[in-house]
C-alpha cells in the first residue's frame, strides 16, 4: 500500500510527492478536518441550526454560552437581539464560505483566461492586460471594493464580483509566464511536430501541466478572499442584515464587548481557524505539488 | 541606469493616470451626483441648475478633461459632510495614518527580521518550528479579530490600555500591535526563506572558511544579500499595510485616512472618498517606485531585467 502511493502521485503530477492523507502530519490533518467540518456545516446549515438565525427574542438577549454559565437551550448564547449565536454562526459560515468560494473561483477563472489570452496573443492585447495587472497590484481590491460600494451601491452579485478582484492578477501573471515558458518545452515541441494546433497543445497539454500551480495559487488567494469578505462585512459594507456573515456578526458584536464578548469572539475564532487551516494546508500542498520549489525551504 | 529610472517613473505616472481615470469612471457609473447629493424632493429646476454648475451637462470627454485638470490642481471637490475642501479633510488625517503605519512597520521589522534570521540559522530545529508557527499565526489572524481580542484583554479586562483615541502615546500601543502582527509574521517568514537561500551560497562558505566569525558573516555578508528581496517584498506589502490600517483605525477610533474612508463610504461623501482613494493609490505607487529605484541602485543586474520589460 505504502509503496503504491508515491507511484500514483507521480503519475498525476510529475516530480511531486504524495498528497494522500496518510502522508500528512497531524497539524495538516487537523486543518483538513476543520475545513471539511466547515464545508459540511455550510451544506447542512438548515438541518444543523437549532433555531432560525434571524428570529429575535428580546426576553432572552445577551445570554452567555453554556460554558460561561448559560443554559443548554442556547449553546453559544444569544446576541443583543436575543438571536441564537450558534444558528447565526452556522448560517454565517454558509454565507462566508459560499461567497469566498465563488469569489476565488471567479477570480481564478478570469485571471487564468486573461493570462492565457495575453500569452497567446502577445502584442497590444498583452500590454493592455499587463497594464491592468499593474494597476490592480497598485491598488488593493479592498480599496476598489470600498469605493465601488460607497459610490455605486452593492447587492450580493456585485459584492461577489468585487470580492473576486482579490488576487486575479496573480493568476494572470502566473498563467501568462507559464504558458510562454512551456512553449519551449520538449513535450510541446514534440506534440506540435506531430501536427497539433497551438490551441490543442495549450488546452490538452500545457494547461494540465500548470494545473498544480493554479491549485496552489488558489490555496493562497482563498484566505485573502475570506478576509476581504469578512473585513468588508465587518465594516458594514458587505453582507447586509437580515442576511448574516461571519464578518457582519463580528462587526455587530463589537459594540457589546463589555457585556457579551461571545457575540464577537465566536465568529472571529471561526474566521481565524479557517484562514489558518487554509494557510497550513496550502503551504503543505505547495511543498508537495510545486516541483519548482523543491528544496527551497 | 538613468534610462531605467526615467522609464520606471513614466510607468508609475501612467499607473497613477489610470487610477485617476478609474475613479472618474466609477464616479460616473455611480449615476447622477445630483441624485446622490441632493435630497430626494429637490425640484427638477434646482437639480438642473446644479447639473449646470457642476458641469454635468457637458459632453463626457469634456467632463473628463475638466476632472483631470482639477485633479492636477489639487481640487477634488468639497466634503458635503464637513463643508471644507476634501483635500484639507484628508490631509488632516494623513499624519495619523503615517504615524501608525511607521510604528507598525518599525515594530514588524525590528522583531520580524531577527526572528527570521534566527529561524534560518537554526534551520529545522525546534526553534525554527516555533518561530514559523508564530509567523503563520501572525498572518492568519484577521486584523479586526486581533484588535478586538486586544481590546477585550488589555482595555476591558486588565484595564491597562485605552481602547480608543489619540491623547497619549499609550493610545498608539494597541493599534500598532494590531497592524504589525500580520506584517511581522510575513517578514519573519520571508527573511527566513531569503536567508536560507543566501546561507547556502559559496561566498558565505568562503567567508567562514577564511576565518570570519559567525555573527559578522551573518550580518555583513549574508543579510545584505537577503535584504534586497526583502525590500522588494515590503514594496508589494505597502498596499496591504494601508488596507490593514483602515480596519485598525476604525476599530480603535484612530483618526487616520483609513477610518475617514470607511466613515465617508458609510455616508457616501463622494469628494472625500475619491480624495482618500487617490491618496492611497499615490502612496502605493510612489513607494513601489522608490523600492524599484533603490533596488536598481544597489543591484546593478536590474538594468538588464528592466530592459526586457516584464518577460515571464
Amino acid at each position: 500500500m505504502s509503496a503504491a502511493e508515491p507511484l500514483t502521485a507521480r503519475v498525476l503530477t510529475p516530480g511531486a510527492r504524495s498528497i494522500f492523507v496518510g502522508a500528512m502530519p497531524v497539524s495538516i490533518r487537523l486543518a483538513l478536518g476543520f475545513l471539511l467540518l466547515m464545508v459540511v456545516v455550510s451544506c447542512l446549515a438548515p438541518v444543523l441550526a437549532p433555531y432560525d438565525f434571524a428570529t429575535q427574542n428580546l426576553a432572552r438577549r445577551l445570554r452567555p454560552p453554556v460554558f460561561w454559565g448559560g443554559d443548554w437551550a442556547y449553546l453559544l448564547g444569544t446576541d443583543h437581539l436575543g438571536r441564537d449565536i450558534l444558528s447565526r454562526l452556522i448560517y454565517g459560515i454558509r454565507t462566508s464560505i459560499a461567497i469566498a468560494l465563488a469569489g476565488t473561483l471567479i477570480g481564478a477563472a478570469i485571471g487564468t483566461l486573461l493570462g492565457y489570452v495575453a500569452a497567446r496573443r502577445r502584442g497590444w492585447l498583452d500590454d493592455v492586460i499587463m497594464m491592468m495587472v499593474d494597476v490592480q497590484a497598485a491598488l488593493p481590491a479592498f480599496f476598489i471594493a470600498i469605493a465601488f460600494i460607497a459610490l455605486v451601491g452593492s447587492n450580493l452579485l456585485i459584492f461577489v464580483v468585487l470580492v473576486s478582484l482579490e488576487g486575479w492578477e496573480r493568476y494572470t501573471r502566473l498563467v501568462r509566464g507559464l504558458v510562454i515558458s512551456e512553449q519551449a518545452a520538449l513535450y510541446v515541441r514534440a506534440v506540435k511536430a506531430l501536427g497539433a494546433t497551438t490551441n490543442r497543445v495549450n488546452l490538452k497539454h500545457v494547461l494540465p501541466n500548470i494545473a498544480a500551480s493554479l491549485v496552489v495559487q488558489m490555496t493562497i488567494t482563498f484566505p485573502w478572499v475570506i478576509l476581504l469578505e469578512t473585513t468588508l462585512s465587518f465594516l458594514g459594507l458587505g453582507v447586509q442584515p437580515p442576511g448574516t456573515s461571519l464578518g457582519q456578526m463580528l462587526g455587530a458584536g463589537r459594540n457589546y464587548l463589555l457585556q457579551a464578548w461571545w457575540i464577537a469572539v465566536c465568529p472571529g475564532l471561526v474566521i481565524f481557524l479557517t484562514t489558518l487551516s487554509v494557510s497550513l494546508l496550502g503551504d503543505w500542498l505547495r511543498d508537495r505539488l510545486d516541483p519548482t520549489l523543491d528544496g527551497a525551504a | 541606469m538613468l534610462n531605467f529610472i526615467v522609464r520606471r517613473m513614466l510607468r508609475a505616472l501612467l499607473t497613477l493616470a489610470i487610477c485617476v481615470t478609474a475613479v472618474f469612471v466609477v464616479l460616473r457609473l455611480a449615476g447622477d451626483p445630483t441624485d446622490i447629493l441632493l435630497p430626494d424632493d429637490t425640484p427638477p429646476l434646482v437639480k438642473a441648475e446644479y447639473r449646470e454648475r457642476w458641469g454635468l451637462d457637458r459632453p463626457i470627454a469634456e467632463q473628463y478633461a475638466r476632472f483631470l485638470i482639477a485633479v492636477t490642481r489639487g481640487d477634488l471637490g468639497v466634503s458635503f459632510a464637513d463643508g471644507r475642501s476634501a483635500v484639507m479633510v484628508v490631509a488632516e488625517a494623513i499624519p495619523n495614518t503615517l504615524m501608525l503605519a511607521a510604528a507598525a512597520l518599525s515594530l514588524a521589522l525590528i522583531i520580524g527580521i531577527p526572528l527570521g534570521m534566527l529561524a534560518a540559522l537554526k534551520h529545522n530545529s525546534a526553534l525554527d518550528r516555533i518561530v514559523m508557527s508564530i509567523a503563520v499565526l501572525g498572518f492568519s489572524i484577521p486584523t479586526f479579530f486581533l484588535g478586538i481580542l486586544l481590546i477585550l484583554l488589555f482595555a476591558l479586562t486588565l484595564r491597562w490600555l485605552p481602547s480608543s483615541g489619540t491623547d497619549t502615546w499609550w493610545h498608539l500601543v494597541m493599534p500598532t500591535l494590531t497592524l504589525a502582527a500580520g506584517l511581522l509574521g510575513k517578514i519573519a517568514r520571508f527573511t527566513r526563506t531569503a536567508m536560507l537561500e543566501v546561507l547556502g551560497q559559496s561566498f558565505v562558505r568562503t567567508a567562514r572558511a577564511k576565518g570570519v566569525p559567525r555573527l559578522p558573516v551573518l550580518l555583513r555578508h549574508a543579510f545584505p544579500n537577503a535584504a534586497v528581496p526583502l525590500l522588494m517584498f515590503l514594496g508589494i506589502e505597502t498596499g496591504l499595510l494601508f488596507a490593514g490600517a483602515a480596519v485598525t483605525e476604525t476599530i480603535f477610533a484612530w483618526p487616520g485616512v483609513g477610518r475617514l474612508l470607511v466613515s465617508s463610504a458609510g455616508v457616501r461623501d463622494l469628494a472625500v472618498i475619491q480624495t482618500a482613494i487617490l491618496f492611497v493609490a499615490a502612496v502605493i505607487i510612489v513607494s513601489n517606485l522608490a523600492v524599484d529605484i533603490i533596488h536598481a541602485l544597489i543591484d546593478p543586474r536590474i538594468d538588464v531585467l528592466g530592459a526586457k520589460g516584464h518577460a515571464s
